[in-house]
């Protein structure tokens, strides 16, 4: 493209030329707009009315899932937050299902034996299990 | 249809009038600014069916923003040439993208004292349209708006969101490169007249 460098000293040999020449190009017109497009522009406006006097939906109750993506798309610096929350509770749960299942475990394995629960009323409970006789 | 009484309005009251619901106040904007923001686009893009598609988005953009419109910020139709200008800037840029680059496109050679002057005044038209095609997109603007919607600087600097300064540097460069343009199309078509005459 044309480098912005001066056309020379005598600024007057082209500013009035280029003045008259973009007078001539005024006066020739792009010509007017064409007929079909005034009417889909009318067309275009009648629709953004229409649409406009519709009533618009009932605006759905935000979801709790949702409110809580929406914070955390607004706070990112949550985000690493919330993450070891979540896995703190997966976490916690696994933990909690593997610790009553091993004592559970550990019940039956001990047939009746007084080990953990001396203080626990349920104990004697435990105990009277497992002294129920074979042949019962 | 009868429009009387709303060709007295500004564009700012016919457009609160239709965000309103009143339909004739459309048919009245559309009347009054489809011309200019056509006329402008059609100078920038130099292709009709291009400049039918930047007014008719402008002005589904107008319609669309009509409610939310505040009256005293900003001029009507500044806001409209500036959507328009942009679609047009974002057009010729897609444009160049998948078109040859400017580097490649040769560079007129500088004018010889006098022969701007003699263009030939039909001819200017044809010249100017396709000197203003060679221009990038912001001095094209700037030339568009200044010269052909009679635009005041900051207005033009309103509607390109430039500063005043910048605007005059765009136009400058702008001028500029046209008169080279136009200079060097003119000694194109002086050389090859003075050589059919050789021929002859």
């Amino acid at each position: 493209m044309t480098k912005d460098r001066d056309l020379g000293p005598g600024r007057a040999d082209w500013e009035a030329p280029l003045d008259a020449a973009l007078a001539a190009a005024r006066e020739a017109p792009p010509g007017p707009a064409p007929e079909r497009l005034l009417e889909r522009i009318m067309a275009d406006a009648a629709e953004v009315a229409a649409a406009r006097e519709r009533p618009s939906p009932q605006p759905r109750r935000p979801k709790r899932a949702g409110a809580l993506a929406r914070l955390l798309a607004a706070l990112p610096a949550l985000r690493p937050a919330a993450a070891c929350a979540a896995a703190a509770l997966v976490g916690l749960w696994l933990g909690q299902t593997t610790m009553v299942a091993g004592a559970a475990d550990a019940l039956l394995d001990q047939g009746g034996e007084t080990v953990a629960y001396d203080d626990d009323p349920l104990s004697g409970a435990l105990i009277a299990f497992g002294d129920v006789p074979e042949g019962w | 249809m009868s429009f009387d009484g709303l060709t007295e309005e500004t564009d700012e009251a016919l457009l609160a009038r239709f965000a309103a619901g009143d339909r004739l106040a459309a048919h009245a904007l559309t009347l009054r600014l489809t011309p200019a923001v056509f006329a402008l686009a059609r100078r920038m893009l130099n292709d009709a069916a291009e400049a039918e598609d930047v007014a008719q988005e402008a002005m589904m953009r107008l319609w669309r923003i009509a409610p939310d419109w505040r009256a005293g910020e900003a001029k009507l139709s500044t806001w409209l040439h500036r959507v328009a200008t942009n679609l047009c800037i974002d057009r010729l840029r897609k444009r160049r993208r998948n078109g040859p680059a400017l580097d490649d496109i040769a560079e007129p050679a500088d004018p010889a004292p006098g022969v701007l002057a003699r263009l030939e005044a039909g001819d200017a038209a044809a010249a100017v349209s396709a000197a203003m095609a060679r221009l990038p997109e912001r001095q094209r603007a700037a030339v568009a708006l200044r010269h052909f919607e009679d635009l005041g600087n900051p207005e033009i600097a309103a509607a390109l969101d430039v500063s005043v300064e910048a605007v005059e540097s765009l136009l400058a460069r702008g001028r500029r490169a046209l008169a080279r343009d136009l200079a060097a199309w003119s000694a194109g078509i002086e050389r090859a007249g003075a050589g059919g005459k050789v021929g002859k």
